[in-house]
């Protein structure tokens, strides 16, 4: 199903019959997710904390609740209603099935209680070595649930700068290497106008003009995407 | 076609969609299943084409963007937690059927023997259970306590609510993972608690304070036992799908058995939520006369085997 990448994108078919890819989270992204997630629930059970101290049994027995809320459910109210914990979100993570769509209520419950046998023998070793192991860096409960976690797709996408002049080369290009031009060309923008020109530089010989290399391999681009 | 001029003819539909995916609420009608065909053959046509990475990229978050609002789940929380305890969990237990089954003859067949034991050579009760441990249930029980005597403030009722849901659960759950390691586990763990719950009731009759002890047990017993056991039988149905994998590979067999034993594992779960609520209000409570524990624990224990029953009528 999926071709092998120099990336770790995964192709998945929708129903529609086309393939998407999604970039699955490695194991150092999810452990600092998982980590600021900790931090919260530990905040969280701290201000219950406080407030129980004041109420004697009664707040013993909240603290006892919270936190059996806090390790099983909070999780797993997050993922259904948001599609990541807040640890996750804020790291541009999500968990979705691995067929793409959203997650529902029985793959997010399975995928956290679960939890339990990822956490063996200690400090989630079992889970560690499961992502490690699997092509979409699923841990166990993962692995049952059907799920994964990815990056939230970026959204910033890139313009062509638009340039009058027009480049005809003496030489054909095949598609792949049409693609990286213009690739070259989008991305421009963001590299610094230095290392855009070394980069560009590398193809003056191939070139064969007078022009400044940067300058012509945008024109190039340009004229492939028909501008 | 070149790409710009590509993009320029199916821009507006990829607008029209952003927007609607961006503001979530339906101001003038989208139809947006075919908005969605008609993104996913735009990003087939700019993928053969060979168009530019960005357009590219651009169709496919697209696509995933609206695939995820079309196929949105539910936001039925309730309506799910209910529809699994009406019927889901019951026909998810009759799946398991045999592995209920078995586990049900181990726990009692073994509660019972450490029982008639223990009544026969009440000195055996040392064998199974250390000394500090009877000497503590023993003054836990005795009628004449102070603690037996005073009703406790709805405070420390809750509190014990706390440390229950947090005992039981850490006992199913260590129930159930044992049922991994290929069932071995799990019959250690509920061997072990049926050894011991049996041992301890035997010693209980010896010594003459069953009105204390059986009318504690029985009403949350219902619900507790039933979930342990249960946990154990989804733990030891995964083990044994490791073992026994027919005609799978061993590694689809486990993960079909697991998603086979999830609901089972759930629905002790909240099983044990509710014995720890009947345990901490009601078993503990001093007011109320014995005959109506025994009356409402034999309910509780007839309902709980009528309703778990139920799950074969589902699955028909």
């Amino acid at each position: 199903m999926a071709s092998v990448n120099i990336n770790e994108q995964v192709q998945v078919e929708t129903a529609e019959g086309i393939y998407i890819e999604l970039q699955p989270a490695g194991i150092a992204v999810r452990t600092l997710a998982f980590s600021f997630d900790l931090l919260l629930r530990f905040a969280a059970f701290i201000l219950i904390a406080i407030i129980g101290a004041f109420l004697g049994e009664f707040g013993t027995g909240l603290m006892l609740i919270v936190i059996f809320l806090l390790e099983w459910f909070y999780p797993i109210l997050f993922e259904h209603y948001t599609g990541s914990t807040p640890g996750k979100k804020i790291f541009g993570l999500k968990v979705v099935y691995s067929n793409g769509l959203p997650l529902t209520l029985p793959g997010a419950m399975t995928r956290n209680l679960f939890r339990a046998i990822d956490f063996l023998p200690f400090g989630y070793l079992s889970g560690a070595l499961s992502m490690l192991f699997t092509r979409r860096f699923q841990r166990i409960g993962d692995w049952v649930a059907d799920t994964m976690v990815v990056y939230e797709p970026h959204t910033d996408t890139f313009n062509l700068s638009t340039t009058e002049s027009q480049y005809q080369p003496p030489f054909l290009l095949t598609t792949q290497e049409q693609v990286a031009v213009i690739h070259f060309a989008e991305r421009s923008e963001k590299l610094s106008a230095s290392r855009a020109s070394e980069l560009a530089d590398i193809l003056k010989p191939a070139l064969n003009t007078e022009r400044d290399a940067k300058d012509c391999l945008k024109a190039l681009a340009n004229r492939y995407v028909g501008k | 076609m070149k790409q710009t001029q590509f993009v320029k003819n199916r821009e507006s539909d990829w607008l029209t969609l952003e927007q609607f995916i961006k503001q979530e609420k339906q101001t003038d009608f989208v139809d947006l299943p075919a908005l969605l065909r008609a993104v996913t053959h735009d990003l087939a046509i700019a993928k053969s084409r060979s168009y530019s990475p960005t357009v590219v990229t651009r169709l496919n978050q697209l696509v995933m963007a609206a695939q995820a609002q079309m196929y949105k789940p539910k936001d039925k929380v309730f309506y799910q937690l209910l529809r699994f305890m009406r019927v889901g969990f019951p026909s998810s237990v009759h799946v398991l059927k045999r592995a209920v089954i078995v586990n049900h003859i181990l726990f009692y067949g073994l509660a019972l023997l450490a029982y008639v034991l223990t009544l026969y050579k009440p000195e055996l009760i040392y064998q199974f259970v250390d000394n500090a441990q009877v000497s503590n249930l023993e003054s836990m029980y005795n009628p004449q306590a102070e603690h037996q005597l005073n009703e406790r403030e709805s405070s420390g009722d809750f509190a014990m609510f706390g440390y229950y849901i947090f005992n039981n659960i850490k006992i199913a759950f260590q129930t159930f993972v044992g049922g991994l390691l290929l069932g071995v586990g799990a019959l250690f763990f509920l061997i072990f608690n049926g050894f011991f719950f049996g041992a301890i009731s035997g010693h209980i009759i010896n010594i003459g304070y069953q009105s204390t002890f059986f009318s504690f047990v029985i009403t949350h017993g219902s619900f507790e036992l039933t979930a342990i056991v249960l946990s154990a039988a989804a733990g030891t149905h995964i083990g044994y799908s490791l073992l026994n994998p027919q005609r799978l590979s061993r590694s689809l067999a486990v993960k079909q058995a697991s998603l086979r034993a999830f609901p089972v594992l759930f629905g002790a779960f909240v099983f044990l939520i509710i014995a720890a609520f009947i345990e901490a209000f009601w078993s503990s409570s001093q007011w109320i006369p014995n005959s109506v524990k025994y009356a409402v624990g034999g309910i509780c224990w007839l309902w709980v085997g009528y309703y778990l029953m139920r799950g074969a009528k589902h699955a028909a």
